[in-house]
């Protein structure tokens, strides 16, 4: 089966997402500008995905992917009792790393644009929250990579692939839920 | 090992890495220091923020009418450069 759940906006975000967070935490000086017009890209970006998630198409919709600490642990008992069920939108876990990364997204720039400004301009905990914030955006996308290719190939559907083309291709004998 | 563990295995080792590797740079400078150094400034008309150090080099985050700057000292609290944002 094959199932239409990305919409291009999702996707564009996504992949431009990755790519913005990857040259901030890896390459760019963050003294310099480039670094200063990437965080703000990423800022932008964040600000449509939070309209998105309130009016755009179903599976793009928070209210589709709410977080679910019983469905999670649903989905871990998936994993422990070998039972493959797949999850046509965001998995319940998928849901809460999503929830994660946007939050903490949203304290990299913060702070990043707080210190650039009068009012906590070198005011030492801004900068060590934008640092410790960073930090843990950057455990947390290792634990989303790893989780994903671990959901993948334990559920049959290449999901990086779906985040490419849009459509999640569903083994026939697995069983889906929402 | 497969390429997916070896995708996963990279991706762990670059979060890791990037995270350690900024660890080392932030060096204090020692109170009696940084008091001279505050009071250099404040006597010069600034509010200092902090002062910290980066590559080596003591820094001095600082604000004068309005204005930030980001100050560059040696050990010998010599200016080497005042970069105003
Ligand atoms: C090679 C690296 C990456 C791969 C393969 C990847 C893959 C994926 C996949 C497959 C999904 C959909 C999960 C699902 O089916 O529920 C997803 C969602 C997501 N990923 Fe990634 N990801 C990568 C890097 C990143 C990075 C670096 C970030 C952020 C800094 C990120 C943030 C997100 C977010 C926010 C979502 C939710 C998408 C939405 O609904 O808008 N990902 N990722
Ligand atoms: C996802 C977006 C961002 C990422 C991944 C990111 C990442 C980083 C990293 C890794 C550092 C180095 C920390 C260190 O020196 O220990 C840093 C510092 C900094 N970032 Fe960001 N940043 C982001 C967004 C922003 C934004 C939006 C701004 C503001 C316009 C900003 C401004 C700064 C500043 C001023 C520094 C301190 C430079 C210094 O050492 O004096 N960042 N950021």
């Amino acid at each position: 089966m094959k199932a239409k759940v990305w919409d291009p906006f999702v996707r564009v975000f996504h992949w431009t997402l990755a790519a913005g967070f990857a040259a901030n935490a890896l390459v760019t000086n963050p003294e310099k500008d480039l670094h200063h017009l990437i965080g703000y890209g990423i800022a932008a970006l964040l600000g449509l995905r939070v309209l998105w998630g309130l009016m755009g198409p179903r599976y793009a919709r928070f209210s589709s992917f709410p977080p679910d600490p019983a469905a999670a642990m649903g989905q871990m008992a998936d994993v422990v009792t070998g039972r493959r069920r797949v999850h046509l939108g965001h998995t319940p876990l998928g849901a809460l790393m999503i929830y994660n990364l946007l939050l903490t997204l949203l304290v990299v720039v913060g702070s990043g644009h707080a210190m650039t400004t009068l009012a906590f301009w070198g005011i030492r905990w801004v900068k060590e929250l934008h640092e410790v914030a960073v930090t843990w955006a950057e455990i947390s996308v290792a634990v989303h990579v790893v989780a994903v290719i671990w959901e993948s190939r334990r559920t049959g559907v290449n999901l990086p692939r779906a985040m490419v083309t849009g459509y999640k291709e569903v083994p026939d004998e697995a069983l889906t839920a929402e | 090992m497969t390429t997916r563990s070896l995708i996963a295995t990279l991706a762990l080792a670059l979060a890791l890495g990037a995270t350690g590797a900024r660890a080392e740079d932030e060096a204090s400078v020692e109170p009696a220091k940084e008091a001279q150094i505050r009071d250099m400034f404040v006597k010069q008309g600034y509010e200092v923020r902090s002062v910290g150090t980066e590559d080596g080099k003591i820094e001095v985050y600082a604000v004068k009418d309005g204005k930030l700057y980001e100050i560059y000292l040696d050990e010998n609290l010599k200016v080497l450069e005042s970069e105003e944002d």
